[in-house]
C-alpha cells in the first residue's frame, strides 16, 4: 500500500487564538479562498463589505461564554434557592430533642429560636456593634433552660458565681505531674464569657451528641492539664467520707462481730450481705438503706421495743407543801407534803408561752422543785406558780382538747399535733376529776379489796400461800371489839396502773401514783417518739427543752441510729436517693452500668471495709485523738484510683472527663 | 514562594518539585497543628478552617486574573501555575477539615461541598492532563489550533473530491470511487463523535485503510496511486479527529473547571456572610 501524502493548503493566518470572531467562510469549502483579507472586527462585523459574511466565535470565547453561563445559571439557581426560605440555608437537621420542640415548616420563626440573627436584616449583618437589648444566643438557649441552670451565671464557667468558682478553684485537688498539655494554649474565651456554643455544636443530624468534649477540651480551662486517669488524676481518698449516710451505722463492726455473732435459724453465723441493707431500685441502683424490718429488726426490734417502752411523761403532778395549799387551793393529797417533781421538757414546752410561768420554771434550775428552799419565798412563789400552771394546763387540755392554740401559727404546730394526737381529752379529764376533784375513778380503775392484795410493797415479796395473802376473817382471830376486825369500808387506794400489761403497743396513760400524763412506746418508729424527736430538733441547739427531750430514754433509742441535725432543723429520718454521688456536684456515678459486670457484684470489691478502724465500741475514745491518724477514723477504706482505672482505660470503658464529671451544676455545690 | 526560591537556587525539576512538595507538606503540618490548638481552646475551629479555605480560594481564582493582565509583571503563568496546584492540595486539607464528612448536611451547604469536589476533582484531572495531552499533540506529525480544525477537515473533503475527479472513468477508477462514496466519504463529513471524544480509537483509519488495501487487486496502477494518496487522506483525518478530542478535552476541562470555580468563590462568600449572620456569639 503506497502511502502518499497529500499537500493540503495552508490555513489563512487572519484570526488569532485571542480574537473573540472568526471569519464566517473558515467552513465554506465552496469559498475556502474566499477569506476576508482582515478578518472579522471586534465587534463581530465582516471586513468584507460587498460580500459579507457571518463571523462566528472563536473557541476560546465560546468558552468564555460558556463559562459566564454557567456561573449565571448557578447564581440563579442559589438566589432561587434562598427565596424558598430558611430550610435552603439550614446547614444541617437539628439533634432530636431540638427538632422536636421546634417542629413544623422550618421558617424563619423557627430559626429565630436560636439565632438572633434570623430576625435582622441583611445590612446589619455588616453593622458593627452590638446592640445591648439584643439577646444573644446564650440569652435564647436560656429561654428553654432557664429551670435548670441559673440565667444569671449562664455564662460562668460551670454555671456558678464567681464566689462559688473561686471556692472551687480553692477547694481543687493539684495534680502533681507534668504532662506536655500545660503547653497546649489557654480558652479562647473569658471564664465570664462562655457561650453555649462554645460547647454545644447543633445541626450535625439527628442523632449527634452535643455533649461530646474530649478531656483536652475539658482541661483547656484548668490550670492543671494531665495527661491520662490512670496516670496523673488526683485520687479520691476523701470519699466515702463525705458521704451524707441519714442511718448510723458501723459497717466494720457489723461484719466483723455482730453478724458472725449471730447465729440465724438455721444454726450457721449471720451472713453481711451488702444488698440486703441496699437493695437495687426499679432502675437498678442502689438504694441508700432498705427498711427496718428488713435490715436492722432481727436483732434490734425486741430493745427497741423494750428502750421506747420507757415512759415519757407529758405532765407530773409536783408535790407541794401543806402551807402551800392555802394559796394553790385544792391539791392531790398524794402529792402534799413537801417540795418535789421535775417539769418535764414536753411540760416545758407546753408552757413556754406564759412568761410568767417560764421565768418560775427557770428560778427552779428548770423545773426541779426539789430544789425548792422551804425558807425562800420566792422559791416558794415560784413553785407555787408552777403547780398552779401544771394544773390549770391539764384543765385546758381536758376541756379544750390537748394541742395548745398558742401554738396554731407555729412551726412546731405539725410534730406536736402528731405527738398529742393520740392523746384523749377524756383521759386527761378523767385524771383532772382524780387528782384535782378528789371523785372516785371507775371502777375498772380500782380494786376493791385493795387493802393488801395491790399493794406493791407486799405483792411482790410474799408467796402466794402467806396468811397475810389470804382474805382476812376477823370473827375467827380478832375480838368484836377490835376495829380492824368490824368490817368498815375502807379508803380505796389508787390502784396502780400498768401499763406493760395493759398497753403492750404503747399509747398514753395515767399514771395515779406518780400523777402523771406518760406515754409508752410501741418499738421502732413510734409516731410519738418520732413527733417528739421531731419537735425537739426543730427547736434551737442552745434550747434546754430541746436537750432534755432528745435525753430521754425512748429519744437516746432513736438517736443511737438516726442522726438528728446539728442546728435547728427537720429530722430525716432515711434518705431514700440511691447512692450516688450528691447532686450538686461535679461529679456523677451510678452503680447501674457496674452492675453488669459480674466481678463488681461484690460490694466489697470496691468498698473495702477497713478493719482497722477504730471500734468506738471497744476502744476507749478519750485515748485517741485524730492528729494520730492520716487519715479520719472510717468504717471503710479509701477508695483507690486504681480499682477505677483498671477499667476505665481509653480502649475500654473510657476515660474521658465527662465519663464521671458535669460541667452544668444545677444548684450550689457542697465545698 | 518555594517555585521562586528553587528557580533562583536552580534545582532541576524534580528538585524543584520536591523542594515545593516538602513546603506545602510542612505548611499543612504547621496548619493542622493550629486547627488542633484551636479545637483544644474550644475556639471555633470553623471559622479557622474555613477563613483559610475562603482565602484559598480567592488566591486559586487569582491565576485566572494573572492570565488576562500579561503585562504587568506578576512572575510568569508558569510560576503561578504551581502556585496554584500547591495551593490547591494545602486547600483540600483545608477543606476536609472544615467538613470532616466531605459532603455538609443542608441543602445549600451540601450544594457548596458537591462544588468543592467537582472543582477539587477537575482540578486533579487537569494537573494529569494537562501532563499527558500536550505529549500526545506534539506526538503527531502536525500541530494544527482548534479553531481551524473544521477548516482543514474541509480541505480533506475538497482533496479528496479533487482526487477522483483527477481519474479517467475506467472501472477502477469506480471501485475506488464507489469505495469512497460509500465508506470514507461520510467519514470525512461527519463529525467527531461523543465516544470519540472520550476515548479516541484508530479503529475507524484502520478499518478503512484495510478495506482500502483489500480493493488493491482490483485497481490499476494509476488508481492504486490515487488510493495511496486516500489514504494519506484517512490517516490526515484521523489525526485530525485525535487532534480535536485530545485539545477539546483540555477546553472542556478549563471550562468545566473555571465555571466550577468562579461559582463555587461566589457561593461561599454568600456561605461566608451567612455564617457571620448567622452565628452564635
Amino acid at each position: 500500500m503506497r502511502r502518499d501524502d497529500v499537500d493540503l493548503p495552508i490555513s489563512p493566518p487572519h484570526d488569532r487564538p485571542t480574537a473573540r470572531y472568526q471569519c464566517g467562510r473558515a467552513c465554506d469549502g465552496g469559498a475556502a479562498t474566499g477569506m476576508c483579507s482582515l478578518g472579522p472586527t471586534r465587534t463581530g462585523l465582516c471586513c468584507h463589505q460587498s460580500s459579507p459574511c457571518s463571523p462566528v466565535l472563536t473557541a476560546s470565547a465560546r468558552a468564555q461564554s460558556l463559562v459566564t453561563a454557567l456561573v449565571g445559571v448557578g447564581i440563579l439557581v442559589v438566589l432561587i434557592g434562598f427565596t424558598l426560605g430558611s430550610s435552603f440555608i439550614k446547614p444541617g437537621p437539628l439533634s432530636t430533642p431540638h427538632a422536636q420542640i421546634l417542629s413544623g415548616s422550618m421558617d424563619a420563626k423557627s430559626c429565630a429560636a436560636c439565632h438572633p440573627g434570623a430576625n435582622s436584616s441583611l445590612m446589619s449583618w455588616f453593622m458593627t456593634g452590638h446592640d445591648a437589648h439584643e439577646p444573644m444566643q446564650t440569652d435564647r438557649c436560656m429561654d428553654c433552660h432557664h429551670a435548670r441552670l441559673p440565667r444569671q451565671y449562664a455564662r460562668m464557667a460551670h454555671n456558678l458565681s464567681p464566689n462559688q468558682l473561686q471556692a472551687a478553684t480553692a477547694n481543687a485537688q493539684p495534680v502533681n505531674a507534668v504532662s506536655w498539655k500545660q503547653w497546649l494554649p489557654k480558652p479562647a474565651f473569658a471564664q465570664n464569657d462562655v457561650a453555649c456554643s462554645v460547647c454545644h455544636q447543633e445541626h450535625a443530624g439527628a442523632d449527634a451528641n452535643l455533649s461530646v468534649m474530649t478531656s483536652e477540651q475539658c482541661q483547656t480551662c484548668h490550670q492543671s492539664r494531665f495527661d491520662s486517669f490512670a496516670t496523673d488524676h488526683p485520687g479520691w481518698d476523701r470519699w466515702p467520707y463525705e458521704s451524707d449516710g441519714i442511718v448510723e451505722f458501723n459497717h466494720q463492726t457489723h461484719s466483723r462481730r455482730h453478724h458472725p455473732g449471730t447465729i440465724d435459724a438455721s444454726g450457721n453465723p449471720a451472713t453481711f450481705d451488702c444488698q440486703q441493707c441496699h437493695p437495687k431500685t426499679e432502675d437498678q441502683n442502689f438504694a441508700i438503706v432498705s427498711s427496718y424490718e428488713i435490715a436492722c429488726a432481727t436483732c434490734h426490734d425486741a430493745a427497741l421495743r423494750q428502750q421506747t417502752s420507757e415512759r415519757m411523761d407529758l405532765f407530773v403532778v409536783p408535790s407541794l407543801g401543806q402551807p402551800d395549799l392555802a394559796v394553790v387551793g385544792r391539791w392531790p393529797p398524794s402529792a402534799t407534803g413537801f417540795f418535789d417533781g421535775d417539769v418535764g421538757p414536753l411540760a416545758r414546752f407546753l408552757m413556754r408561752d406564759d412568761a410568767v410561768l417560764s421565768d418560775a420554771i427557770e428560778s427552779l434550775d428548770g423545773g426541779k422543785l426539789s430544789r425548792v428552799n422551804p425558807a425562800s419565798e420566792s422559791d416558794r412563789r415560784a413553785a407555787q406558780e408552777i403547780a398552779v400552771g401544771i394544773r390549770d394546763r391539764i384543765r385546758s387540755m381536758a376541756q379544750a382538747g390537748p394541742l395548745p392554740a398558742t401554738e396554731s401559727a407555729s412551726t412546731l404546730r405539725a410534730p406536736l399535733r402528731e405527738l398529742l394526737r393520740g392523746l384523749s381529752p377524756q383521759l386527761i379529764a378523767a385524771a383532772t376529776e382524780s387528782w384535782f376533784e378528789n371523785r372516785e375513778r371507775p371502777a375498772m380503775f380500782r380494786n376493791a379489796s385493795a387493802l393488801m392484795n395491790d399493794d406493791d410493797l407486799l405483792s411482790d415479796d410474799l408467796p402466794h400461800d402467806d396468811p397475810l395473802l389470804a382474805p382476812y376473817d376477823s370473827a375467827t382471830t380478832l375480838p368484836a371489839t377490835d376495829d380492824v376486825a368490824t368490817p368498815k369500808r375502807l379508803p380505796t387506794t389508787p390502784s396502780r396502773y400498768d401499763p406493760a400489761k395493759a398497753q403492750p403497743d404503747g399509747g398514753w396513760y395515767i399514771d395515779d401514783v406518780r400523777l402523771a400524763i406518760s406515754y409508752r412506746g410501741s418499738g421502732h418508729s413510734d409516731p410519738v417518739i418520732r413527733s417528739a424527736v421531731e419537735l425537739a430538733v426543730g427547736l434551737p441547739p442552745e434550747d434546754s427543752v430541746r436537750r432534755d427531750l432528745l435525753s430521754i430514754g425512748p429519744a437516746v433509742a432513736c438517736l443511737e441510729c438516726h442522726r438528728p441535725p446539728r442546728s435547728q432543723g427537720n429530722m430525716v429520718w432515711q434518705n431514700a436517693l440511691p447512692i450516688t454521688a450528691p447532686a450538686p456536684s461535679f461529679t456523677k456515678f451510678s452503680h447501674r452500668p457496674h452492675m453488669n459486670l459480674p466481678a463488681l457484684a461484690d460490694c466489697k470489691h470496691c468498698h473495702a471495709i477497713n478493719d482497722n478502724a477504730i471500734d468506738a465500741e471497744t476502744t476507749d475514745m478519750t485515748t485517741v485523738s485524730l492528729s494520730d491518724f492520716v487519715v479520719p477514723p472510717h468504717d471503710f477504706l479509701p477508695m483507690a484510683k486504681h480499682v477505677c482505672a483498671s477499667c476505665h482505660t481509653p480502649q475500654a470503658a473510657g476515660d474521658d472527663c465527662t465519663k464521671c464529671h458535669r460541667y452544668h451544676i444545677e444548684a450550689p455545690p457542697r465545698f | 514562594m518555594s517555585t521562586i526560591l528553587t528557580h533562583s537556587i536552580s534545582l532541576s525539576f524534580r528538585g524543584r518539585r520536591r523542594a515545593s512538595i516538602a513546603a506545602t507538606l510542612a505548611v499543612i503540618l504547621m496548619w493542622v497543628v493550629g486547627a488542633y490548638f484551636v479545637d483544644v481552646s474550644l475556639g471555633r475551629t470553623s471559622i479557622y478552617s474555613g477563613v483559610t479555605l475562603l482565602v484559598c480560594l480567592f488566591a486559586l481564582t487569582l491565576i485566572g486574573l494573572r492570565k488576562r493582565l500579561i503585562m504587568l509583571p506578576l512572575m510568569s503563568v508558569s510560576t503561578w501555575v504551581q502556585i496554584h496546584i500547591y495551593t490547591a492540595m494545602f486547600a483540600c486539607v483545608a477543606y476536609v477539615i472544615h467538613v470532616p464528612s466531605i459532603i455538609a448536611n443542608g441543602y445549600f451547604e451540601s450544594v457548596l461541598s458537591w462544588l468543592f469536589i467537582v472543582v477539587s476533582v477537575s482540578g486533579f484531572y487537569g494537573l494529569y492532563t494537562s501532563r499527558t495531552a500536550p505529549k500526545r499533540l506534539t506526538a503527531l506529525s502536525t500541530q494544527v489550533r482548534y479553531d481551524r480544525i473544521a477548516w482543514h477537515r474541509d480541505q480533506i473533503v475538497i482533496a479528496a473530491k479533487k482526487l477522483l475527479d483527477q481519474l479517467p472513468e475506467t472501472p477502477d477508477r469506480n471501485v475506488l470511487a464507489s469505495f469512497y462514496q460509500t465508506h470514507v466519504q461520510p467519514h470525512f463529513v461527519s463529525p467527531v463523535k461523543f465516544l470519540y471524544l472520550m476515548r479516541p480509537t484508530t479503529t475507524k483509519k484502520r478499518q478503512l485503510l484495510g478495506a482500502l488495501a483489500d480493493l488493491d487487486r482490483y485497481m490499476d496502477a494509476r488508481v492504486r496511486q490515487a488510493a495511496g494518496k486516500l489514504a494519506a487522506l484517512i490517516r490526515t483525518r484521523d489525526e485530525l479527529d485525535y487532534q480535536y478530542a485530545i485539545q477539546f478535552r483540555l477546553r472542556a476541562w478549563v471550562i468545566l473547571h473555571a465555571a466550577m470555580s468562579l461559582l463555587l468563590l461566589v457561593t461561599s462568600i454568600f456561605h461566608a456572610i451567612l455564617v457571620l449572620g448567622w452565628m452564635g456569639s
